[in-house]
């Protein structure tokens, strides 16, 4: 019992290790070379935090117990499972490589490689990307939204809507087999997501099977009327469901743009996976760079009163009373002055798009970290007289110990509760920041821009309307699903909320 | 009016409450039949969790729903059945006719509106619109409340606890009503205020002609003032007896351990009676008794029946056993396990620790600088010295400053001025690293066992805490066997190291807590108050254990309690302190049994006394004691005690007494001993 005690980090440190070496050596199989921007640094290191959290919640049985109340929830389940959907896109988007330049093995063997940043995502998505139309098209076009004026063969312009290049280039007539195709394309879509679910389960029932030690039918049986399995089922038909949706999408993205095309004939759907990385990027990072300030400066303030208190109360009123999109303004707009003054610090515009949304991480965790910290203070102030902070006292127990032994461990489910809440919140931020202008750097890919951009063309007649409603679809299912899951979190961790048994 | 007063006002026959809580519910109220008559006072009493409180809930339909319910019986008011009512109708009965007042006077009373708003509105109810104002004032000064027509418009912060349990008394009264639940009226009060309380509403009830039903853990409160009362035990009432009876010769064998446990002068030199075992959770099925495993009378039939009533006496029942075929039991069948313990001589001992002239002042800073206004005068110029081996008992009211001293002591509130001493060494003058190397040498157990295990760490952490602190242990090995036979020591289980505070009872944290302190050899222990959150039987427990530990140890103790019958029990030295300062000092025997200080004597003569056998009842001439101690900023002028002393001179307002000393080493500050 004691030996399991002290290694809870050996597991996570296995796997930490396993991804870092897969990492390290596939690029060099592929024939790829690595590029690790700053911000995928820090995506990795929460990755690694994220691991090592969960294997410390494992260990804990206080906190444990709240987290199986969440597993128990279903709407929680759900939300859990699109919010995996969502983190698997922005971690395949978190896999930078440059490509080699074809044939050019030049100077002393060298291999060249091409300037362009790809990452994992656009090499999956890579028909996606290619596919780049004049420009706006609606969804499953087979011809532009913008008339144009033509040459026909005989020599004589006249103006129609032409076709597009890659979108339903293959129909000879369009207009009448178009809806045909699509209903063709979409269940065969559907059906080859079905046989994906199939192995998956049969997959899953076999693993099952193997751990229990039962026949495969029993298995199968259990999976599907025990009352213990029930939240498994919840996952199950989730995954299911977005399995199909996906299935169905990825195919038809062959043939038709599915979301339209934008101003500049790139796909929608594109554009709006590429966005989640940027929108989980602001959502984590920022919450990473505001956690030490938070954390550190509100348990001292608490825990040392007098004059220390009255410093870190004095930072953050005045902090929390300067208007936050003014800060967040002046501060994005001198790094975009320095960035512009210093061109010879960043390798290429990726790198610099690449730091300036770090560097609005870095903004969004300075102006927001008050809240929390204003909370954790609070808590302090009353924990600190609990009797098991003077008995710690009494036997001569230091200062930074008790904070990390006693404080930090009693304000941790608020600090939990905290960071998942304002996930949903910063996600929301940074589309409003780009949208006011201050956000990410305008070549960076965010629904913040892609908003931004449709802003203008809701003007038009006959409306554009697609790449709002794609940016807000994508944003909304994973706010909403955030929210949920926070909400979940939170009444897990409400002592007023739960009975909890005596287990 | 005669035959009135012999009826019953309420009568409640089987009735059950459950909680539905899993598989099989909670029997909180198992089947409780009693009745109480016109304008007698009726106590429940009993440990906590054995369902009191929710019986007088269930009564006024109060249970909290949806996870309570009443699943049977009958409550006749007045010859009807409320648990007919409707919840419309049953308003018209709470409040109106059947009032209750909470035992926390500062929760039950809403901070936001003044106390006259809160007694209107109560009136209101009762359709009285004219004369509201004067009503108040007069219901106010019925309960004692000192201008009222001034006091009318007070929020409850600005009284202190005794004035908001008498509005509290006052709203309960507004509406004149048949019935008063007292549910512990007075568990959170001091014991002069609680003797107020308690002799007020004696007076009322005289006046009115109101029953009350008190519920109370204390047996020394039903002891009194109470007629007939009725003993619970795990959802069900075990015995029903007149005050007499149950005092003379209580039968249920609980009822006579709960006596037992009962710390007292003349069990000094014995240990206390405990009550092994816990009480059985109550989403149990019971087959038989239910105090069956816990009693040492248990036989055959205890195990699988369950036993029926057993008539003794005119009004005096039991459910046990022992009584199937008798009328009364051999006093011989109850047999005591308690052990005679060997105490040590006092004089002989060295002094360990000792404060002179001990003093904690907190300012009070006001403005936009912070400016230093005043000062909270919490401990003001103290000396106690602790010698190897013994108790010394700080005994006071609450707010006198009692908790400071001993926090003082131990510097975990820097003190103002004087000093205190470790053997030679100097601890005011010390900071940081050569402090806390020494703090192994005196260590704290505190009141509230729940707020001082901290819930995050495991047991066997929280052992280990302090001597990785000091550095104790040398070894992985050794650190493990010194927490094992800690955990002996204390009488825990070896596994309680594995699992978290939350799993454990009071009694057994408090378990915890000792073993913590213990863990780095201290030489002093400050007990602040370690007992007053129990139950009696888990206090004797405790208090035995800290007995045995003294004397194994040779530990000190500095004992800060309120409770006059734990001092009695084990303390060697007692200080009495009233507002800051100790106003008599001096070896237990001589300060308990000739007090002479006003205070100590009114002090000793609140607490009720509970003789058990004695069948002459004699109590302490009572000396009762007006107002309540005043504010630590502003003590008064001259002798602090001299506003509520009843021996006021002249000379008790100008100056502070000296120390008179008698036969050398009975302190006392009072100017009836200078002359």
């Amino acid at each position: 019992m004691q030996a399991m005690r002290k290694k809870f980090w050996f597991a996570p440190l296995l796997i930490v290790f396993s991804a870092t070496l897969l990492l390290v050596l596939l690029p060099g199989l592929l024939g790829v070379k690595p590029v690790v921007l700053w911000t995928d640094r820090f995506i990795y290191l929460l990755v690694a935090m994220g691991i090592f959290l969960g294997a410390y919640i494992r260990h804990k049985p206080h906190l444990r117990l709240p987290w199986r109340h969440v597993l128990n929830n279903r709407r929680a389940l759900l939300a859990l499972v699109i919010l995996c959907a969502y983190i698997l896109v922005g971690l395949l988007d978190s896999i930078h490589y440059r490509q080699p330049l074809p044939g050019e093995n030049a100077n002393n063997g060298e291999k060249l490689y091409s300037v362009e940043v790809f990452s994992a995502l656009d090499g999956v998505l890579s028909h996606l990307r290619k596919h780049v139309e004049k420009t706006y098209s609606s969804p499953f076009a087979y011809q532009l939204y913008a008339m144009e004026t033509m040459v026909a063969s005989d020599g004589s312009q006249y103006r129609a809507y032409p076709r597009l290049k890659y979108a339903a280039a293959y129909l000879q007539d369009p207009a009448n087999q178009r809806a045909e195709d699509i209903l063709s394309k979409l269940l065969l879509g559907a059906a080859q997501g079905l046989i994906i679910i199939a192995v998956l389960f049969l997959l899953l029932l076999t693993y099952l099977a193997r751990r229990q030690s039962v026949s495969f039918k029993q298995a199968w049986q259990q999976c599907w009327q025990a009352e213990s399995a029930a939240s498994l089922r919840v996952v199950l038909y989730t995954l299911a469901v977005l399995i199909v949706l996906s299935s169905i999408v990825w195919k038809l993205s062959f043939f038709y743009h599915v979301f339209g095309t934008d101003k500049v004939g790139q796909d929608v759907l594109y554009l709006t996976l590429k966005s989640i990385r940027t929108g989980l990027v602001i959502g984590t990072l920022t919450t990473l760079i505001m956690l030490p300030f938070a954390i550190l400066l509100g348990i001292m303030a608490g825990y040392f009163r007098g004059w220390v208190d009255d410093l870190i109360q004095y930072i953050y009123t005045t902090l929390s009373s300067v208007p936050g999109i003014l800060l967040i303004a002046a501060a994005v707009l001198s790094i975009q002055v320095y960035m512009a003054n210093h061109p010879e610090l960043f390798e290429s515009v990726r790198d610099q798009a690449d730091l300036k949304l770090l560097a609005l991480c870095v903004v969004l965790g300075i102006t927001s970290w008050t809240g929390l910290c204003r909370l954790l203070r609070g808590e302090t102030l009353k924990l600190r007289e609990m009797d098991y902070i003077q008995a710690a006292t009494a036997f001569g127990v230091g200062h930074f110990t008790i904070i990390v032994r006693h404080l930090l461990p009693n304000v941790l489910h608020i600090v939990l509760i905290m960071v998942v809440l304002d996930f949903s919140g910063l996600v929301l931020a940074e589309a409003v920041l780009s949208y006011v202008g201050v956000g990410v750097d305008p070549s960076t890919i965010s629904w913040g821009n892609m908003i931004n951009g449709a802003r203008l063309e809701l003007a038009r007649e006959p409306v554009v309307w697609w790449s709002l409603v794609a940016a807000f679809v994508f944003m909304f299912t994973l706010v909403l699903a955030a929210n949920l899951f926070s909400d979940a979190v939170r009444d897990a961790f409400d002592p007023r909320l739960t009975l909890r048994g005596k287990s | 009016m005669a035959d009135k007063s012999s009826a019953n006002l309420l009568s409640v026959k089987e009735l059950s409450t459950w909680f539905e809580a899993g598989e099989s519910p909670f029997r909180v109220v198992d089947k409780v039949s009693f009745d109480i008559r016109n304008g007698e006072t009726f106590a429940l009493l009993g440990e906590s969790g054995c369902g009191k409180s929710m019986t007088a809930l269930s009564l006024m339909q109060l249970v909290p729903s949806p996870a309570g319910r009443i699943v049977a019986g009958s409550v006749l008011f007045q010859d009807q059945d409320l648990l007919q009512y409707s919840e419309q109708k049953m308003r018209h009965v709470r409040g109106q006719r059947m009032a209750m007042i909470f035992q926390e006077p500062m929760t039950s009373l809403n901070p936001v509106m003044t106390i006259g708003e809160q007694i209107v509105e109560v009136l209101r109810l009762n359709g009285k619109q004219k004369k509201i104002q004067a009503e108040v004032i007069r219901t106010l000064a019925a309960v004692g409340i000192p201008d009222p027509s001034r006091r009318l418009n007070d929020y409850p912060h600005q009284l202190s606890g005794g004035m908001k349990q008498r509005v509290m008394i006052a709203i309960a009264l507004a509406a004149k009503p048949d019935l008063l639940i007292a549910d512990e009226p007075t568990t959170a009060l001091d014991v002069t205020i609680q003797a107020q309380v308690l002799d007020l509403l004696k007076d009322i009830q005289q006046r009115t002609g109101m029953a009350i039903l008190l519920i109370t853990h204390d047996l020394g409160i039903v002891a009194d003032r109470v007629d007939r009362l009725a003993v619970m035990y795990a959802g069900q009432i075990i015995e029903q007896a007149t005050r007499q009876q149950f005092f003379s010769a209580s039968a249920h064998p609980y009822s006579r351990k709960l006596f037992a446990a009962l710390p007292g002068m003349h069990k000094r030199d014995t240990q206390l009676e405990t009550i092994h075992g816990n009480v059985p959770p109550l989403n149990t099925e019971f087959k038989g008794c239910r105090f069956a495993d816990r009693c040492e009378q248990a036989h055959a039939p205890c195990e699988n029946e369950i036993p029926d009533w057993h008539s003794l006496a005119n009004g005096h029942r039991v459910r046990c056993h022992l009584y199937i075929n008798r009328v009364a039991v051999d006093e011989r069948v109850f047999v005591s396990t308690a052990k005679p313990i060997m105490t040590k001589n006092r004089t002989a001992q060295a002094v360990v620790m000792q404060a002179r002239d001990l003093k904690v002042h907190f300012p009070i800073r006001k403005g936009l600088f912070k400016r230093i206004v005043g000062h909270v005068y919490a401990v003001d110029g103290i000396d106690l010295k602790l010698r190897q081996g013994q108790t010394l008992a700080l005994v006071g009211e609450s707010g006198c400053g009692k908790t400071t001293a001993g926090k003082a002591l131990l510097q975990l509130i820097r003190p103002s001025a004087g000093s205190v001493q470790l053997e030679e060494q100097e601890l005011t003058s010390l900071k940081g690293k050569p402090l806390r190397r020494l703090r192994a040498h005196f260590q704290i157990i505190f009141q509230d066992p729940f707020s001082s295990l901290n819930p995050r760490m495991m047991v066997g952490e929280i052992l280990q805490e302090g001597m990785r602190a000091q550095h104790i242990a040398s070894s992985q090995q050794q650190g493990q066997a010194m927490i094992d036979s800690l955990l002996q020591q204390v009488g825990m289980p070896l596994d309680a190291q594995y699992r978290y505070p939350h799993e454990f009872s009071g009694g057994q944290r408090q378990r915890i807590s000792i073993a913590r302190a213990l863990a780095v050899r201290p030489d002093v222990i400050v007990c602040d108050e370690p007992t007053s959150a129990l139950d009696v039987s888990v206090q004797a427990q405790t208090l035995n254990l800290l007995k045995k530990l003294q004397l194994e140890l040779g530990i000190s103790y500095l004992f800060i309690t309120h409770n006059i019958s734990v001092v009695e029990y084990l303390a060697h030295e007692i200080a009495v302190m009233y507002l800051g300062r100790i106003v008599e000092k001096g070896p237990a025997e001589k300060v308990l049994l000739s007090p002479r200080h006003p205070y100590t004597e009114a002090l000793l003569s609140a607490v009720p006394i509970i003789e058990n056998k004695s069948k002459a009842f004699s109590p302490r001439e009572a000396i009762r004691l007006e107002g309540e101690l005043p504010s630590p900023i502003y003590p008064p002028q001259g002798c602090h005690f001299h506003p509520r002393c009843p021996q006021v001179m002249d000379q008790c307002r100008q100056t502070y007494p000296p120390v008179s000393i008698l036969d050398g080493e009975h302190e006392v500050r009072c100017h009836l001993l200078t002359k």
